[in-house]
């Protein structure tokens, strides 16, 4: 793209930022007058909106008009240039694209007269939500603040966290029409430069109209593109950015998304949850190990029911094998459908859930649970047995931290009922067996899915501190493995 | 970083091997034992093991000369043609005991788990689940049984417990009543168990050189925990059945899963779980000689674009000599092809490869 460079004379530069921006209702072009003689004619364009109103003595815009018109017009151009009215944010451009851009970023842009540069002034900027606690990562134990939707706000989160200048946010954009801006945060002298400048070529692989949300670059830049489970790990969590930050760990902002991503990630991250660290290491390795048999039973429960009371009656004793058989008399299906289309409707009751308003959503989720469940009973058309494992199934998905990786389970569920209802525990063992090599097969950034349970010893056993359970928080000692090698010890007596 | 490059520790060197090693030892020495020594099978298995170690030594002696993995060597000392036909017979050994170790594991499924599903389906599931992760590499595979260790090793040191709590002790008195012949033909047969230790040849291009010394530290620690496994399994299995009933039995050690009573539980049964353990020990088995047979395609083809093709190739094969040991009548020459093609290779190719280097070096210095 050809880039204009910004005239003296106004006239050219009105025309032109006028012909850039024709047909936008929304663009907002104010032509005035600055100087005591009011003879210094200036152009200000912003987007409706984003800038306050421009008269406002309480906005940095409304204070630099303000005193630009008290001046005298000859000090004009030396006071813009030496930004002599200690306007912290001003940015000067120098042709009229790069101030288009600028001002796209939600800023106001001045042209004045005889002035050779265009100068970016930041104002209130694009409507957003403010700081809210984050929907999904609930925590009991600590901060309740969560990312929003704007890029700065999410940096400042981070930043008000670890407070030290070795922090580094790199940025860089993205959409060749969108022009989002994407964050890369990280402690300078933890991170490893080789995974630094992977994410980077990751992020600028690909050329994309547009950036909406920091799941186009997720699914951009992950290598193995059909895997269920999620090869970056996000957040909504300033809190848990941070602590990503210490270990080492870069985290990837984008503009206009609330979710951040941590890269690199191995499957142990997805299980833990901030207040882990917050919590003593007795409760905190109490819910790790809650949560690892969640995921577990999410994943494989109704397939061992299946392979259970359809191919291996012996596992079970006499009584409860007549309750099970007891229960599902009158039910017209196959046990193997009959699970199949309780699961399709709870995920469907989930769906729903998600999707209608609020207090809709949670009524939903009663109606669906309760009602339906006991009439399907009623009617016959599913048992008991299988109403309780489906819900024990979806309890346990619930209980996984992360919702993508949450979701994953519950794909591969599928899978495994499917397996286990033709094959029985051989069918089983088979399912889990390749979900093993898959996950064996899987990494992020160089670092291999299943850390710590594999390859611990590179980091001499110390990232199994803080796996499936949680070590005294005396005793973890070092960085994680994704700390650089030499920069790993993270806690010492003073 | 570290991962993808084709390494791997020696933690998952010592559990890979133990995986190699228990699954088809403890399913199929402890009848045989039984009947070659008796209550003094456990004499066989020390010296088996013994024996193990002795082999193992030479081995690690022969490769510390070699300074490289044997096929390396090979390429580098041995004319083309000699190269061609030792890696056509370890190839052809190779998809041997990987068809003999599907067949077993597709076995102990259909008699176990699924009576009545053929014997081919769950071949064919076997091997396309054993190419999957093949096709990972050896850090893949690696992973997976650094996880599996834990696990199923602490299942079965439970259920062992357990089992111990129930012997009989009157099977256990009488030792020494087999005579030398007897256990030494026992000792025999728990040392061919042991023959992935010749897969320590293929090993030192997967770990760093200076970790030479820690690998066969590793393999050996590996063989005698198996070693160790299958001596408390076979007591007691001795105290649970009897000699004279185990050696009618094929696959004892499942039988004696299905006797274990877990006191508290609600369970009535536990042998359709534990075989998880014959499951993924097996198929680490079968792994490991088809990762190994594929490489030797690749070595003879000289070509890195059709791995999958070569892979697709090898599991055909071992399909094959598994679905002929199904066949009763064809077993007979899975014995023939043990003495003439596996147990020359396994013990002495190692060492004409180094006399020929050696020979070869004086020859030409």
């Amino acid at each position: 793209m050809e880039h204009t460079k910004i005239s003296t004379d106004i006239e050219q530069n009105i025309k032109q930022f006028q012909q850039l921006f024709a047909d936008s209702a929304d663009i907002k072009m104010k032509e005035m007058r600055l100087g005591k003689g009011k003879k210094r004619r200036c152009f200000l364009a912003y987007i409706e909106v984003a800038v306050s109103n421009m008269l406002l003595e309480t906005t940095a815009l409304g204070r630099l008009l303000a005193a630009l018109s008290e001046l005298p017009d000859r000090d004009l151009n030396q006071v813009l240039n030496e930004n002599a009215m200690g306007i912290s944010d001003v940015t000067p451009y120098d042709t009229i694209e790069d101030a288009a851009q600028g001002m796209l970023t939600g800023d106001a842009i001045l042209f004045v007269d005889g002035y050779g540069h265009a100068l970016k002034i930041a104002d209130k900027g694009y409507p957003g939500m403010g700081v809210q606690e984050p929907d999904s990562e609930k925590v009991i134990r600590g901060s309740k603040e969560g990312f929003t939707d704007s890029i700065k706000t999410n940096t400042a989160l981070i930043r008000k966290r670890v407070r030290s200048t070795r922090v580094k946010v790199e940025e860089v954009q993205e959409g060749v029409r969108s022009h989002t801006a994407i964050d890369l945060v990280y402690m300078a002298d933890l991170k490893y430069e080789s995974v630094l400048r992977q994410i980077r070529e990751k992020i600028t692989e690909y050329e994309i109209d547009g950036v909406m949300d920091s799941g186009i670059l997720e699914q951009l830049a992950e290598k193995k593109w059909y895997s269920p489970f999620p090869q970056f790990q996000t957040t909504q969590r300033p809190d848990r950015a941070a602590l990503a930050v210490l270990e080492g760990r870069i985290v990837l902002l984008c503009d206009n998304s609330p979710v951040a991503l941590i890269l690199p990630t191995d499957l142990n991250s997805f299980l833990k949850t901030s207040d882990d660290y917050y919590n003593r290491f007795g409760v905190a390795t109490f819910a790790r190990i809650l949560r690892y048999m969640a995921a577990f039973f999410a994943m494989t429960l109704p397939g061992l029911y299946l392979a259970v009371t359809n191919f291996h009656t012996q596992i079970l004793p006499t009584p409860l094998l007549l309750s099970f058989w007891e229960a599902r008399i009158g039910v017209p299906f196959p046990a193997a459908l009959e699970v199949i289309l309780m699961e399709i409707s709870f995920e469907l009751l989930r769906e729903a859930g998600v999707r209608l308003p609020g207090a809709m959503g949670n009524t939903i989720g009663i109606v669906g649970g309760l009602i339906i469940g006991q009439a399907a009973v009623d009617a016959n058309l599913v048992s008991p047995i299988v109403v309780i494992v489906v819900a024990f199934t979806a309890l346990c998905s619930f209980s996984i931290p992360n919702e993508e990786f949450a979701f994953s389970f519950r794909i591969l569920k599928f899978y495994v009922i499917v397996l286990s209802a033709w094959l029985g525990f051989f069918g089983f063992l088979i399912a889990l067996l390749t979900v093993f090599i898959h996950l064996s097969r899987l990494e992020s950034f160089g670092i291999p899915y299943l850390m710590p349970f594999v390859g611990a010893d590179v980091n001499d056993y110390h990232d199994e501190r803080d796996s499936i359970w949680r070590a005294p928080l005396k005793k973890m000692v070092r960085r994680p493995i994704y700390a650089k090698r030499g920069e790993r010890i993270r806690l010492r007596k003073k | 970083m570290f991962s993808n490059n084709n390494r791997i520790s020696t933690r998952q060197v010592f559990r890979l091997f133990v995986f190699d090693f228990v699954g088809e030892s403890t399913l199929i020495l402890p009848s045989q034992l039984a009947a070659f020594a008796g209550n003094d099978g456990l004499a066989s298995i020390v010296l088996g093991g013994i024996m193990g170690s002795l082999y193992l030594w030479y081995l690690a002696y022969v490769l510390k000369k070699m300074e490289t993995d044997l096929v390396t060597y090979m390429e580098r000392i041995l004319p083309a043609w000699m190269k061609k036909i030792f890696l056509v017979l370890l190839l052809v050994y190779f998809t041997g005991m990987a068809g003999y170790g599907a067949y077993i594991f597709s076995d102990v499924i259909q008699k176990g788990l699924i009576a009545g599903e053929p014997f081919p389906l769950i071949l064919i599931l076997v091997l396309l689940t054993a190419g999957y992760a093949v096709c990972g590499g050896i850090e893949s595979r690696a992973r997976v049984y650094e996880i599996l260790f834990v696990v199923l090793f602490v299942l079965l040191a439970v259920m062992l417990l357990i089992a111990a709590g129930d012997l009989e002790m009157e099977y256990l008195y009488g030792f020494f009543q087999a005579d030398t012949g007897s256990v030494m033909k026992g000792s025999l047969a728990v040392f061919f168990c042991l023959m992935p230790l010749f897969l320590l040849a293929f090993f030192p291009s997967y770990v760093q050189k200076a970790k030479w010394g820690k690998l066969v530290h590793a393999v050996h620690a590996a063989m005698w925990f198996a070693i160790g496994v299958l001596a408390v399994l076979y007591v007691i299995l001795l105290g649970s059945f009897g000699s004279r009933s185990l050696t009618t039995m094929k696959y004892p050690a499942i039988t004696l899963m299905s006797s274990i009573h877990l006191r508290g539980s609600f369970l009535k049964r536990l042998d359709a779980f534990m075989i998880a353990i014959w499951f993924f020990t097996l198929f680490a088995l079968v792994t490991v000689f088809l990762f190994y047979a594929q490489e030797l395609v690749q070595k003879l083809r000289k070509k890195d674009t059709h791995k999958k093709w070569y892979l697709c190739g090898v599991m055909a094969a071992v399909f094959g000599v598994a679905e002929m040991l199904h066949q009763s009548s064809h077993g007979e020459w899975f014995r023939d092809y043990l003495l003439y093609i596996g147990i020359p290779l396994f013990l002495f190719l190692p060492l004409f490869v180094l006399l020929w280097g050696k020979g070869k070096k004086r020859h030409e210095g």
